[in-house]
Parts: structure tokens; C-alpha cells; sequence
């Protein structure tokens, strides 16, 4: 057995080798398939990912931001919470503890492309908000 | 160290036919799923800085005082000087006590301050109302990698 089999070379540590748990602490941000477009609006689910990709169940606290003109909030009933912003094109939320997701809805009443990006706020944890996301308004 | 084909070996390293059976051969791999907070380099773990919240404590007539630390992942203190932003509903003021230092926003719902050498900043929250204050902080211009989840509830009575 050569001894390099059981030598691990510097700066090999991958993201597979993250314990759960650990991998549970970097959330990332993202997009589900937007719906069709109803009466100007259009859904999409937001999901929290963990640093294995994984769809984290957690609270994380985001930013969203999107084109001006077009309105940020959540779909009734849906899941999350809407801490400020609601109906405004910046928007503070907070995604349900239980799946970690948040039901957004974005309407606009004009035609074209709407980009929504997230961010880190002010009660964040590690997030990553890499991910942005663009609707098609007709 | 000694290059080894490749790989990097300490001086007085076991050689593999000796290594207890238990330990995974094939490039020194680790299991997936087994590298937690505990297994990193202090260095490392210090870069993820995680805000904890003290206890308020009464002071002046419509004045509470509460500290706030940075811990790592293991709830070990980190002792660095580090920038953060701080806000609250605006019903309240905030201001820095003994320890830290404000940057800008003093006397403001929005204040970001910079704790001292120790980690450590003491902030004084002003409220003339009967409410509960929600604290946030977070990261800001300056700011190192921050998990600032925690919220702190001051209740004036």
C-alpha cells in the first residue's frame, strides 16, 4: 500500500465532507419555477438550500429587491412571513422555520423583464444570495 | 514537510500499513459528513463570527444597557474589534456604553459601532414609551463574515 493513499493533501477538505449540521449553518437562496403570469402577477417559491444544496428547513431573514415599478409580497396564506416592505419593490422577509421557504409574489402591470435579487439584512445569518431571478411580464 | 508524490507528509508521520484500520485509505479522503466546527484550524473558525446578546439590564428611568460578544461556532469568545450595524424600531434610541465605540448613527435607531479589542460592545437603548424594542444587528462596510440571527427583546415597563 503506497503511503500517499493515506496522506490527505493540504487544502482538500470538500463540501461533502461538511457535517450536517455544519453544512446547515451557510443557507443560499433560491428560485423555484415562476408560475404562468395571472393579472399581472406572478409566484414563485423561494427555497433555502444548505451548503450541500440540500433544502434547509430554517428562519433566515433576506432582503429582496427588485425593478422599479414592481411589487413585492407574499401569496395569501402562503408560507413566510413579511417583515416591512410588503407590496413595495423592497421588501424584508423572513422564510417559514418549518420548510424554509417563502411564497412570493411579484406584480407589475407594465410588460418586460423584472429582475428580484436577494441580500443579507440586519438579523441575517450566513446567506448566500448569488441567485437572482428574472420574470417575463406580457 | 517532505513533498511525496504529490501529497505532503510530516516528518514522523505513521506510514499507512500502520495507520489504525479505522482510518479511510484512497488520497486521505475524509467520510463525507464528518468535518464539523470542532475539526477547524482556530484561524479558520474565527472567520465565521457569530453575535450573541447579553442580558439588559435596568439603568437610568427609560434606559436599559445590554452587551452583545462574538462567539465562534464552538461558543468560544472572539476577541477581535470588529464593525456592525445596529437597529432597532424607532420609538427607541441607541448609543455605545463603556465598551466599543459608535462609528456613526449615535443616539439613532440606526447606529453602527465597532466593539472594542475584547469583542465586546455595550450598547444603551433610550425608550421613553412602555413598549418592547426588538434589537437586530448586522453586517455592514466593514463588517467580517457575520451570523447575526440572534434578536434581542428590551421590554420598558
Amino acid at each position: 500500500m503506497p503511503i500517499e493513499d493515506a496522506v490527505s493533501p493540504v487544502q482538500k477538505v470538500t463540501m461533502d465532507e461538511m457535517a450536517q449540521e455544519f453544512a446547515d449553518r451557510f443557507a443560499i437562496l433560491t428560485f423555484g419555477t415562476p408560475g404562468a403570469e395571472t393579472d399581472d402577477t406572478i409566484a414563485v417559491q423561494i427555497q433555502l438550500k444548505n451548503a450541500l444544496m440540500e433544502d434547509l428547513a430554517a428562519k433566515e431573514r433576506i432582503r429582496l429587491t427588485c425593478t422599479a415599478g414592481a411589487e413585492l409580497s407574499l401569496v395569501d396564506g402562503g408560507n413566510g412571513v413579511v417583515l416591512s416592505g410588503d407590496g413595495t419593490e423592497d421588501m424584508i422577509l423572513e422564510t417559514d422555520e418549518t420548510t424554509g421557504t417563502f411564497d412570493l409574489e411579484v406584480d407589475y402591470s407594465g410588460t418586460g423583464t423584472v429582475t428580484v435579487v436577494g441580500g443579507a439584512t440586519q438579523g441575517s445569518g450566513f446567506v448566500h444570495c448569488g441567485e437572482s431571478l428574472d420574470l417575463t411580464f406580457a | 514537510m517532505t513533498r511525496l508524490d504529490g501529497h505532503f507528509l510530516k516528518p514522523g508521520s505513521i506510514p499507512a500499513d500502520r495507520l489504525d484500520p479505522s482510518i479511510p485509505l484512497g488520497g486521505g479522503a475524509l467520510p463525507d459528513g464528518t468535518v464539523t466546527p470542532a475539526k477547524l484550524a482556530e484561524n479558520l473558525l474565527r472567520k465565521f463570527v457569530v453575535v450573541r446578546w447579553g442580558t439588559a439590564q435596568d439603568g437610568d428611568p427609560g434606559e436599559k444597557t445590554v452587551s452583545l460578544h462574538f462567539r465562534d461556532y464552538l461558543d468560544n469568545p472572539i476577541p477581535a474589534a470588529h464593525v456592525l450595524r445596529l437597529t432597532c424600531d424607532d420609538r427607541a434610541t441607541l448609543a455605545v456604553g463603556e465598551h466599543g465605540q459608535a462609528l456613526s448613527g449615535a443616539e439613532s435607531a440606526d447606529l453602527i459601532a465597532q466593539t472594542d479589542a475584547t469583542g465586546r460592545l455595550d450598547l444603551v437603548v433610550r425608550c421613553s414609551e412602555t413598549a418592547t424594542i426588538t434589537l437586530a444587528a448586522g453586517a455592514t462596510q466593514g463588517s467580517p463574515l457575520l451570523d447575526a440571527t440572534a434578536l434581542l427583546d428590551v421590554n420598558f415597563a
